[in-house]
């Protein structure tokens, strides 16, 4: 017994010593990335974060933030919510001044209230739930990505624009992201933009065949297009919609960006999707193409998804901050941030207030799919912004 | 009479001091051990909970998650602040929306709600036997957990639920893992305790000698589920959110699996299967983040740590399928022991 509590107070202290002795040196500043490396949500949050080394490659070679080279430390949540909380612990005994956290409300809010609990500013990478920030969490907390009501509602004007009248919703309720996007489409679709032919939810984790849904889409007869918000299980159930030879434009928001999963649905047509901006190397913005172009150099292969501006633009918006605040203060930087209108950032023009810490106007790149190949076709804002529903 | 006393009390003592140690030297190593410490008292108020149903019952259950799930949020309910309450909660009755309990409050009043759902479900649970039993606690955690999850107005649904106060420390996990052991100890070592004892050992030979096995069984049944509550509304507040996936497959099993490999027969084993299994899963997590030896940064693959439990269970369950403890408390040091430190 007594070996084993001799053990015990042996190894705390061994681990203990090997974790508290690295701090940051005089001439850097470090920021801390309190995300998943591992398990289900380390995809999503891959690009992103990926983004945020470029825009700390390009800080550092001009000079760095405040004079101060920025430097990165991470720790694994393993996407669990739980251990996001240590994570932030992990890295803000390292120092950091600034935590990532993941790109998700549920799983990174725990990191955030940690992070805000020390008075440290928690960016998270591209969650787009409105809850993430004041409301949700506490004025430290801000995402970088855009807010399902922005997506909804631009995707409801978008189609507008093209003349179409009648939508059909296919809602996926698989996760809160997918249903809010379909939600506040319909909110702003219905206020006098078009009619609803029909609706239907499906479930993209669980639904593996769909016969139901595409009978409700038949039964829609006069529907002009398909909105989609699928998340990532979303192309099979496109592939087996035009595999019923239903071949209505389908519109999708920004989770279904990306070419990857275009082999599962060969030679897709008729296919637009919202996103921050295009990563197929025609990105009308010459801001947008240079990330593009330097994260090929970087890394060896194009982005998977525009989330990597997500990433980049995070960075640069507390770079901005911090240079105007002229401190790393917390609570100071925030107040930067709140005073951002239509700053232009490589996502796009951002906005945030002492309300929203997160885009709720931000201009978004519709792209085109034809014969299996994206083509960027023009950047569209939302006029009308929808009232954020919790 | 000073000897004798510590003697009846040296298995729950015993333990009181070793996690004193444990505590002491947490609390001064730099925050991030002190974390995964408190954790692991929070594990062990779970465990220990468990334990005083599974281990004087003989009863294994699946099901105590549950009980977690219902103290986590009934306490939320009570203590988070009303204003995330109007965001979040929409759904909840007026008394409750509107009520702001300090968080002592709150965990003794969720502590009674989840004994209150153990009381009703544990009528016809006693009355199964063996395998029955476990599947009948299963189905109950599968209840509750359908339930929390698509109850959004008052449970937040599957998104999580923030805004809990954070009161939970090194200490106040401390304070309640000895309080849970005290509760423990005082049960298995009262009348109803050891009737219950004895139905384990021979449910026949019990019943014959009188004892009312149902209702002894109902009572540790209670009484375990407002500990194990009490282990779920200290998670939550040390995390300061609450996601009804926290309370499920995997902390069934991870509760099961510490109780096993200590041993379910004593409480020391409770406690020594927490502390192990807590080490091994930190020391892996270490690996897993990866050391560096010279030049060479070494990193195990991610997954390792779910992988090298597994392997330390069965090696465990081979060696030792009593578990670590094997039914034994600690031992007595020889000062008090009679039997080893006679008088001259």
């Amino acid at each position: 017994m007594r070996r084993l509590t001799a053990l015990l107070a042996g190894i705390s202290l061994a681990t203990g010593l090997g974790a508290g002795a690295v701090s940051a040196a005089d001439d850097e500043v470090i920021v801390g990335a309190a995300i998943a490396l591992s398990s289900i949500l380390a995809p999503y949050d891959d690009a992103p974060f990926k983004g945020a080394q470029l825009a700390i490659d390009d800080i550092n070679a001009k000079g760095g933030v405040l004079g101060k080279k920025i430097k990165v430390v991470t720790a694994d949540t393993k996407s669990d919510p739980a251990q996001g909380a240590n994570a932030a612990i992990a890295v803000i005994e390292q120092g950091a001044e600034l935590v990532l956290v993941t790109c998700d409300f549920d799983f990174g809010s725990p990191a955030a209230i940690t992070a805000q609990g020390k008075g440290k500013i928690a960016f998270s990478l591209c969650a787009g739930d409105p809850k993430f920030g004041v409301q949700g969490i506490g004025d430290l907390a801000f995402t970088m990505g855009n807010g399902t009501p922005n997506e909804g509602a631009t995707l409801a004007e978008w189609a507008a624009k093209r003349g179409w009248k009648k939508a059909f919703i296919l809602k996926d309720v698989q996760v809160e992201y997918t249903k809010s996007v379909a939600d506040y489409f319909k909110g702003r679709w219905l206020d006098g933009l078009g009619e609803v032919a029909g609706e239907d939810t499906v479930n993209g984790q669980t639904d593996t065949q769909v016969p139901g849904q595409i009978s409700s889409i038949k039964a829609a007869k006069d529907a002009e297009f398909i909105l989609f918000p699928g998340g990532p299980g979303g192309p099979p159930i496109i592939r087996q919609i035009r595999a019923a030879g239903i071949d209505l434009p389908i519109l999708m928001p920004n989770s279904l960006d990306g070419n990857y999963w275009i082999e599962a649905v060969p030679d897709l047509s008729n296919a637009f999707v919202l996103t921050m901006g295009s990563i197929y190397g025609d990105d009308p913005d010459p801001a947008v193409q240079a990330v593009m172009d330097k994260f090929k150099a970087k890394f060896g292969a194009p982005p998977v998804t525009s989330y990597v501006l997500s990433g980049y633009a995070i960075i640069e918006a507390w770079a901005k901050a911090v240079e105007r605040a002229g401190t790393f203060d917390g609570q100071k930087v925030a107040a930067e941030l709140e005073k951002f209108k239509d700053e232009p950032l490589v996502a796009g023009l951002t906005t945030f207030t002492d309300e929203w810490h997160i885009n709720l106007n931000r201009p978004m790149l519709v792209i085109e799919i034809q014969n299996g190949k994206h083509k960027a076709l023009e950047r569209t804002r939302v006029e009308k912004v929808p009232e954020v529903k919790f | 009479m000073a000897r004798h006393a510590i003697r009846l009390a040296w298995p729950f003592l015993s333990l009181a001091l070793l996690l004193l140690i444990v505590a002491a030297l947490g609390s001064l190593a730099p925050t991030v051990i002190q974390r995964v410490i408190t954790e692991a008292f929070i594990r062990l108020v779970m465990v220990i909970g468990l334990y005083l149903f599974v281990g004087n019952s003989g009863v294994l259950s699946f099901g105590h998650a549950a009980f977690m799930m219902t103290g986590a949020y009934g306490a939320a309910w009570l203590d988070i602040p009303v204003k995330s309450k109007k965001i979040f909660l929409k759904g909840l009755p007026n008394f409750l929306g509107q009520a702001e309990f300090p968080p002592w409050l709150a965990a003794l009043c969720a502590m009674g709600f989840s004994g209150l759902i153990a009381l009703i479900v544990g009528v016809p649970l006693v009355r199964l036997s063996g395998l029955a039993a476990s599947i009948g606690t299963f189905s109950v955690l599968v209840i509750v957990f359908v339930v929390y999850s698509n109850w959004n107005e008052v449970t937040n649904g599957t998104s999580s639920l923030i805004g809990l106060p954070i009161y939970v420390d090194l200490w106040v996990a401390y304070g309640c893992a000895v309080g849970a052991m005290l509760a423990a100890f005082l049960f298995q070592n009262s009348r109803l305790g050891l009737a219950l004892r004895a139905s384990r050992e021979d449910e026949v030979a019990a019943k014959a000698i009188g004892v009312n096995v149902p209702f002894s069984r109902l009572v540790a049944f209670v009484l375990s589920a407002a500990l194990v509550a009490l282990g779920g509304i200290l998670q939550a507040h040390f995390l300061g959110a609450l996601n009804v996936l926290q309370f499920y497959i995997g902390i069934t099993f991870i509760t099961i699996a510490m109780l096993v490999v200590g041993g379910t027969g004593s409480l020391a084993g409770a406690v020594i299967g927490t502390g192990a299994i807590s080490l091994v899963f930190e020391l892996l997590r270490q690996l897993e983040v990866g050391f560096t030896v010279g030049a060479t940064e070494i990193q195990l693959p991610p997954g390792l740590r779910e992988l090298g439990v597994a392997v330390i269970m069965i090696v465990i369950l081979i060696f030792r399928p009593a578990g670590l403890m094997a039914g034994r408390e600690i031992p007595l040091p020889g000062l008090f022991n009679p039997s080893t430190a006679r008088a001259p």
